[in-house]
């Protein structure tokens, strides 16, 4: 409608410098004219070509995952190497958390420089853990003389998981967990490992720091890393329910499960995270030793979907995982999370 | 501050919400406003140059140039701050009012300076005699013209800042500035091409920065730095970048460019010198002219006019007609038969005694022996006619009335009474033209009955005599003989007194013919044939003044031929020009004219011309043009004004650029085509020496450099392979006919053994391999 506008009003215009051209016989009035029928030939053949070597580039600042509720910091880069010049490029910017499968979009409005293009930064804030990705899905380019949108389509995005904040303090059955942990904690407290060596092979990458064998990594001049297989079958293990039902109250239970297993990681105690993947319909298990890999096993968590059953992780315990004689729920409750000691079976 | 702060809060999903720091990154919006005031200065210094270089008045030029920038600057950067804003524009007020106050004799001396030059281009435009000038206190025009300069100038610069820099209105701007500037390219005078760029880069700016809706930190009274903002409303609602310098920068240098090349390449082939050459007014032009000629002769009192005109011929009242407004209208449709070259007079009123000071001829159809006005002339050329005489002959005309004044008759000379009408009320007149100086037509016997030449004939008022007096001692044509003194009058007013339809009007208390002989020195038809009555009567010959219609040979043949006419009933006797037909011809009020007849004693009463021909305008073809474009280098370097800057010197070199531009656009278009079609040619030559296998791999090289061109993914494809599939792919995505499997296969088999074998593959299977291609 904009455009429309415009066009009838530069017609008007075009319409009044042709009659006065007309009427005066004006050189002055001539040059106007052919200056009015040029120039938005030429914007809009500009805008064309630019469109032609435009190219987004989106990447994320800062380290591999962010916390909930800072800011994340998306940079986004519109490259033009051509002398083309636009003044108003629109960008479609689309949003998600993909955990939580919520979507939005936004556009934003950004000059594209001659040889340069323009680089800028969107901070956005994720009120929720998961993976928050920003994807450029099209650019809409303006003539100098705002006559013509050119689009382009690009789909360059950016992901970053997002991982829960720390409640400071929550209501939980702390003697409970105590009590029928007491077993596992002795089992897997460090320092007092009952895990054997399954094997000894290459450093691969992601490999705890932990596990390195230096001894034999010094020896073969290569990090050499051992495989432990835990011979205790009481283990601390933790069951969040991933429920779809609210948002507010799954980001209570990720936060509730960070921080329990927080806790008890800084009280030196291995933990596992057992949660259901309703899209592969089996748990994932993740054995969690030390601070930095909580992150890591949430972020793994969150490239999966929440689920419609309050109770969905439980209900397959037993069937799952027979070995495990009791396991730490958090659930959703009515206002809270439930969290509490459960029996197997 | 809470509510606040959550307010600014933009959710862009649940869970997601746009940070507050995203509109905390700030960029100094110094250089932004600086730039609109570059755009004021080009507007306001365009708009006093296009003027003043148009009328090519003579200022300083440079220190225009300096003082309206550095306000157009100042007066941008008002609006850094709201504060600032209100106080500087006080502050501005008190001190420009100061400053005008203590230079007030030189503006107001230069105002009228430029309006005194402004009226003297339109009266040579209009050709018109405006006597109305302002007096100028100071007289140094130099310094009075710079001083109104700056003054408009800084005026501009503040009134258009407010359109600018606010709000880019673009569309006021074009209006301020060529608002005043209509009136020298009314008169076909151009500006300064410097100053027609400067007017343009203004406007185009303006133009793309208003399109680009981001040009502004202004948008609220609020004036921060920030770079981003929210704008729009509900669905539309985005964020958008405020301003962005380097981005505004790169743009006004890009139009600017543009204009420039645009301004300096039709310059070079339309060159503002000759762009007129040839050119005929349009009818709205010259219908406005005559309004506008008589505005400047008379003011609005001038559209008052008292009486009639038909042509400018006003039954004898003269001087009240300014200028002659012309309606093409037909006035009479007259049919007749042509026998020579000769102008048709149709006389109408015949002034015998001329009343000074009332400028006015007294009509000698009022007086007691009218009806035998050209009688013995009549009598004796029918005499000659019915005699048989070589050079005589009898015509029939018939006039009918449609628009001319109908208290007259309209009559050709020699007519013979009595005016019959036929059935549709035309006057039906019989006449006997005089041929090739019939002189068989004796006209002693007939004058004697009624004495052809009275004393008023000969009779010059005692207020004019001074003035006709004056006159022919500067002819100095005493004891000549009659075609002599016809000859020097007719000469004497060609050379002397210029012919113009806006004469403008005769003042109040002047006589009509002093005033036209002494003082304005220019007239029409009714001006020349006043002046030469009394002349002629001054060297005692016997002279009338004559109003009426004249109609040109050529006019004639321009006419509609009568059918079913018979020649012979509308004309018999000598024809110079051999048997003829009847033609309708339709006189219009541009063909009303005044003239005199005078006494001879071989031929009586007859018409003579003394009005000159208007000025022809000059033509220039072609090819005139051409060389005047290609050496003009010559005549355009004059210096164009005291300031320093050399108006001419530029608009040569901007032609120059233009043609520079041209050819350099010219080069690249030839070398690009060059490049494509070398290219095309060696590649040709390289397939026609290639072998079968090269000549696939030619082909399909060929054929994926034009799918890369479009399709970038196409490019992170490796080999054959991946290549052929993903462009199978593709069609399949968009359902269109593709290759089978198999084809694939044995496409890809074909080009690995081309590629990779020495073995060569066939004619039939490159055919084929070629064929599947196009299917891709």
């Amino acid at each position: 409608m904009e455009t429309i506008v415009r066009i009838i009003i530069y017609g008007f215009f075009l319409g009044i410098n042709g009659l006065m051209f007309l009427f005066l016989h004006s050189h002055f009035y001539f040059t106007f004219f052919v200056l009015m029928i040029m120039a938005p030939v030429i914007s809009i053949l500009c805008a064309a070509l630019l469109k032609r070597k435009l190219s987004v580039e989106i990447t994320v600042l800062g380290e591999n995952c962010a916390k909930q509720h800072e800011d994340v910091y998306f940079q986004i880069r519109v490259k033009n190497p051509s002398f083309f010049i636009s003044l108003d490029t629109k960008l479609y910017i689309e949003f998600e958390n993909t955990f939580l499968n919520t979507k939005g979009s936004k556009v934003v409005s950004v000059p594209v420089r001659m040889l340069k293009g323009y680089t800028f930064e969107i901070p956005v804030t994720p009120s929720f853990p998961g993976i928050v990705k920003v994807c450029v899905a099209k650019v809409k380019i303006k003539d100098l003389m705002g006559f013509w949108y050119f689009g382009k389509k690009v789909f360059v995005a950016a992901e970053m998981p997002v991982v829960p904040y720390r409640r400071g303090t929550f209501q939980y059955d702390a003697s409970a967990v105590e009590q029928g942990m007491l077993e596992s904690e002795e089992s897997t407290k460090r320092g007092n490992d009952f895990s054997d060596v399954q094997e000894i092979r290459e450093y691969i990458p992601g490999d705890r720091l932990m596990s390195i064998h230096w001894k034999l990594s010094a020896k073969r001049d290569i990090l050499m890393v051992k495989d432990r297989v835990s011979m205790s079958d009481k283990q601390l293990v933790i069951v969040p329910e991933l429920w779809s039902g609210s948002l507010q109250m799954l980001d209570m239970v990720l936060a509730s499960a960070y921080t329990i297993i927080h806790t008890f990681i800084e009280d030196k105690t291995t933990v596992r995270l057992v949660y259901w993947s309703a899209k592969r319909y089996e748990y994932d298990d993740i054995r969690i030793d030390y601070a930095e890999d909580v992150d890591r096993a949430f972020i793994q968590m969150f490239y999966e979907q929440p689920y419609s059953n309050p109770n969905e992780a439980a209900e397959h315990m037993a069937g799952v995982y027979p070995e495990v004689r009791s396991y730490l729920h958090v659930a959703p409750g009515q206002d809270d999370v439930i969290i509490r000691i459960r029996e197997n079976g | 501050m809470a509510a606040k702060k959550e307010k600014k809060q933009t959710v862009v999903c649940e869970g997601i919400v746009l940070s507050e720091s995203v509109y905390k990154r700030e960029e100094n919006r110094l250089l932004t406003i600086l730039l609109k005031g570059f755009i004021v200065y080009l507007l306001s210094m365009g708009s006093v140059g296009f003027y003043l270089s148009a009328l090519d008045i003579k200022y300083n030029v440079l220190l225009c140039h300096v003082v309206i920038s550095i306000m157009a600057f100042l007066c941008a950067l008002l609006y850094y701050r709201l504060l600032v804003e209100n106080l500087g524009y006080l502050v501005l007020l008190v001190g420009f009012a100061g400053i005008v106050y203590l230079l007030r004799y030189y503006i107001n001396s230069g105002f009228y300076a430029i309006v005194n030059i402004t009226v003297q281009n339109a009266s040579e435009y209009f050709e018109v005699d405006i006597q109305k000038l302002y007096t100028e206190v100071i007289t140094d025009r130099y310094i009075t013209v710079t001083c109104v300069a700056l003054f408009v100038g800084i005026v501009m610069d503040v009134f258009l800042n407010v359109y600018i820099s606010r709000r880019m209105q673009y569309g006021m701007a074009v209006f301020a500035v060529l608002f005043l500037n209509v009136i020298p390219l009314y008169m076909t005078e151009e500006p300064s091409l410097l100053y027609s760029t400067m007017i343009l880069i203004g406007v185009a700016l303006a133009y793309v920065y208003k399109s680009s809706r981001h040009y502004s930190p202004q948008i609220s009274t609020k004036r921060n730095n920030r770079v981003f903002t929210e704008r729009g409303r509900g669905k539309n609602k985005e964020l958008a970048y405020v301003y962005d310098i380097k981005a505004l920068l790169s743009a006004g240098i890009f139009v600017a460019a543009l204009v420039f090349s645009v301004v300096a390449v039709v310059n070079a082939f339309w060159p503002k010198e000759t762009f007129n050459s040839g050119y005929k007014m349009n009818k709205y032009k010259e219908l406005t002219m005559a309004a506008v000629g008589t505005l400047l002769v008379d003011g609005i009192e001038g559209f008052y006019r008292s009486s009639e005109d038909v042509g400018g011929m006003n039954g004898g009242r003269l001087g009240d007609v300014s200028s002659i407004h012309l309606d093409h209208q037909t006035d009479l449709v007259v049919q007749m038969t042509p026998y020579n070259y000769e102008r048709v007079y149709l006389r109408a009123f015949i002034g015998e005694t001329y009343n000074p000071y009332e400028n006015t001829w007294t009509n000698l159809y009022k007086l007691k022996w009218a009806d035998r006005d050209l009688t013995p002339e009549a009598d004796a050329l029918q005499e000659s006619y019915e005699n048989g005489d070589a050079n005589s002959a009898k015509a029939v005309m018939s006039i009918r009335n449609v628009g001319a004044n109908l208290e007259n008759t309209y009559l050709p000379y020699y007519y013979s009474l009595p005016i019959d009408k036929d059935k549709m009320g035309n006057d039906i007149i019989t006449y006997y033209p005089r041929l090739e100086e019939n002189k068989t037509a004796m006209l002693e016997k007939y004058y004697g009955e009624v004495g052809s030449v009275r004393p008023e004939d000969l009779e010059i008022p005692e207020e004019n005599k001074e003035a006709i007096a004056g006159l022919a001692e500067e002819l100095q044509l005493e004891d000549r003989s009659e075609q002599m003194v016809l000859d020097s009058v007719n000469e004497y007013f060609q050379e002397n007194i210029p012919y113009t339809i806006r004469p403008g009007r005769t003042p109040g208390k002047a006589d009509f013919i002093n005033y036209f002989l002494t003082e304005n020195r220019k007239g029409y038809c009714a001006h020349y044939a006043s002046a030469a009555t009394l002349l002629f009567r001054y060297y005692g010959i016997p002279a009338r003044y004559v109003e009426g219609y004249a109609i040109d040979y050529n006019q004639i043949t321009m006419g509609e031929l009568v059918e079913d006419a018979e020649y012979s009933d509308y004309y018999d006797g000598y024809s110079k020009l051999g048997e003829t037909a009847l033609v309708e011809i339709n006189v219009t009020d541009a063909d009303a004219h005044a003239w005199v007849e005078i006494y001879s004693k071989e031929k009586g009463w007859h018409p003579v011309e003394v009005t000159p021909a208007g000025e022809v305008e000059e033509t220039e073809d072609f090819w005139t043009a051409f060389d005047r474009f290609t050496n003009d280098s010559d005549d355009d370097e004059e210096d164009g004004s005291g300031g320093g800057i050399s108006v001419s010197v530029s608009d040569s070199l901007i032609k120059k650029i233009g043609i520079a531009l041209f050819a350099i656009l010219v080069v690249a278009i030839l070398l690009f085509l060059c490049k494509i079609g070398l290219a095309q040619i060696v590649f040709m030559i390289r397939f026609k020496r290639a072998s079968m296998n090269d000549r696939l791999i030619m082909y399909y090289s060929r054929f994926r450099i034009k799918r890369a061109r479009y399709d970038k993914e196409f490019l992170k494809c490796l080999n054959y392979r991946e290549q052929l599939l993903y462009l199978v792919a593709k069609r399949e995505q968009k359902q269109k006919e593709t290759l089978n499997s198999d084809e694939i296969e044995y496409m890809i088999a074909m080009l690995e053994q081309a590629g990779f074998s020495n073995c060569q593959i066939s004619d039939a299977d490159y055919q084929r391999v070629i064929k599947d291609m196009g299917r891709l």
